[in-house]
């Protein structure tokens, strides 16, 4: 303790620069661990380039990781109001953290996306699903199509 | 706790940089809110649903449907299921009852509504048969393993996945089955059943493992260590890879099979309980993915069930429960058959019914099953199995090409 904060430099898409703590990066992210462990990143001059990470999307993911470093103490349920919060996103929010936490290899945030988008599923009719995944062109022949409709008539 | 196996050691998977860009590129426009996934994280999150819900998610594009019907997103849901969350193969009771050498009765219920609603009758879905001929041996992945005409020299087995109604083809084992057991080999992607035949006139039986894959092929092992004991269908850890049973000589042992090496090995059943000097007929099973075993103690007053924290290591069983008899009960062998939410442990009875015993307040219930015979009439079978996508090898339709019609309505 006493020492400076070390911090990393991860520059984005835009090519704007965030300087971070290294150890809450190092915490979330394999991919940044990895670089740290290996050497291949010198606090002197590196930045991690992230070029398919803009910095809107780069802005929420190192808030993420911050807020778990310093709070995973918190009770659970706090934490959870936390993510949900967090999460409040529209779709293309949505996707790009996923991609982003994808690149990055940020397990944790992984898993409350790929539950979010879970979520989004569950009790949807078709229609819907269709729509949120952009499926424009759903492949069925009218026949096949008429066979699924046939086999979940509630579904539709 | 539930111990994953294998899952957590999967490696995330991961897309090239660019991929996500281009498509998102191409793809969203300002207003609408969109997602266009590569399959690799699609995956993530579909494998995430129960199976009810993915059979119908089929018919939302023939991407989504090839995607779902392969057997690596089968195999992967059932992993994550089995490791971190059961719901997603909503576990369910397979059962029959045979009487006088004929299966009588052949069908299957719910876990959830049986300890939801016990005092209310469960319903239970009976399975169709033309002709009826088959008996569940046991269950692994979602898929029963169909003993067919058990009690006849033509007598040959089966995978059913009744769930999505496909099956395999039937092999045939050229003997009697004494004992068994079916379990799934992970690294050579196999379902194997392995069983002690005896045949005709007074030739020493022998120990086969029936494997099923495209080409199915039966082949003879090592004898099985004689002295099994017990029950005689061997359990199936997952993870493992391993068919165990318990054998007696001096004290107890486990046997245990190793389904890729298709080896034998024992080791030793202590249990190391203050409580209790003695037990006696052990009942091996499997909790919350660990070898378990139900042992009685004291002419049978009362139970004890103790879990194999890591598989093949005898220093780490653990006593989970101890469990007063009741009065209707006593005398009676118990076989754990699952630990519901951490709460409830159901269990068979000497093979003809089905108790539930509460572990936080040390009660037992009795629900009731339609369509199955009073609990005092012997001959029910039970057996654990899982809601899943994965397909019998060889898969055809049941109503089709296969010989032998099986239908869960």
């Amino acid at each position: 303790m006493g020492s400076p904060v070390k911090k990393i430099m991860l520059c984005s898409s835009e090519k704007e620069i965030f300087s971070v703590e290294e150890q809450v990066m190092v915490q979330h992210s394999v991919i940044i661990n990895n670089m740290i462990e290996d050497g291949s990143y010198n606090h002197e001059e590196s930045k991690i380039p992230l070029d398919c990470v803009d910095s809107k999307t780069l802005k929420k993911v190192i808030d993420y990781c911050t807020h778990h470093t310093h709070h995973h103490n918190d009770n659970q349920e706090d934490l959870e109001a936390w993510d949900a919060q967090f999460l409040n996103v529209d779709s293309n929010g949505l996707y790009d953290l996923l991609m982003a936490a994808n690149y990055l290899e940020i397990r944790n945030l992984l898993d409350l996306i790929y539950g979010t988008i879970k979520n989004m599923i569950k009790g949807k009719k078709i229609d819907e699903i269709r729509r949120i995944f952009n499926i424009k062109d759903h492949g069925f022949t009218p026949e096949e199509e008429e066979q699924n409709r046939k086999e979940y008539p509630h579904f539709y | 706790m539930e111990q994953p196996h294998d899952y957590d050691e999967r490696k995330p998977l991961r897309v090239t940089s660019n991929t996500p860009k281009l498509l998102l590129s191409s793809t969203v426009t300002s207003s609408q809110p969109l997602l266009v996934l590569p399959d690799e994280l699609l995956t993530e999150i579909l494998t995430r649903l129960p199976a009810r819900l993915l059979l119908r998610l089929r018919s939302v594009c023939r991407s989504w449907r090839t995607l779902i019907s392969s057997s690596q997103f089968a195999n992967y849901h059932i992993q994550r299921s089995i490791a971190a969350d059961p719901s997603l193969s909503g576990p369910r009771v397979a059962f029959h009852h045979s009487f006088e050498f004929n299966c009588i009765t052949f069908g299957d219920f719910s876990l959830q509504s049986l300890v939801e609603n016990p005092s209310e009758p469960t319903e239970v879905v009976l399975f169709e048969e033309r002709p009826r001929c088959h008996e569940i041996n046991s269950s692994c992945n979602g898929l029963l393993c169909m003993h067919g005409g058990a009690h006849s020299l033509n007598n040959s087995i089966m995978l059913w996945n009744p769930y999505t109604g496909l099956t395999s083809q039937s092999l045939k084992i050229r003997g009697f089955i004494w004992n068994s057991g079916f379990g799934y080999d992970h690294v050579n992607d196999k379902y194997k059943l392995v069983a002690v035949v005896k045949q005709m006139r007074d030739r020493k039986p022998q120990t086969r493992i029936y494997t099923f894959c495209g080409n199915p092929s039966m082949r003879t092992i090592q004898d099985m260590p004689c002295g099994v004991v017990g029950d005689e269908t061997g359990v199936f850890v997952p993870g493992t890879a391993t068919l165990n049973w318990v054998c007696q000589h001096m004290e107890y042992l486990v046997i245990s099979l190793d389904l890729v090496k298709e080896t034998f090995s024992e080791f030793s059943l202590s249990l190391k309980d203050p409580d209790n000097k003695t037990f006696d007929f052990p009942q091996l099973c499997v909790l919350r993915n660990c070898l378990a075993a139900c042992v009685s103690h004291d002419e049978k007053t009362h139970w004890s069930v103790w879990l194999m924290e890591e598989y093949g290591v005898p220093q780490s069983w653990t006593k989970f429960a101890s469990i007063s008899c009741h009065p209707s009960l006593s005398g009676h062998h118990l076989r754990p058959l699952y630990i519901w939410e951490n709460y409830v442990l159901m269990a068979a009875a000497a093979y003809s019914k089905i108790v539930l015993y509460n572990l936080d307040h040390d009660v037992f219930e009795f629900p009731v099953l339609e369509h199955t015979p009073p609990s005092n009439k012997l001959g029910l079978y039970f057996c654990i199995y899982h809601e899943s996508l994965v397909s019998p090898p060889y898969r055809s339709l049941p109503s089709t090409s296969s010989q032998i019609q099986l239908i869960k309505p």
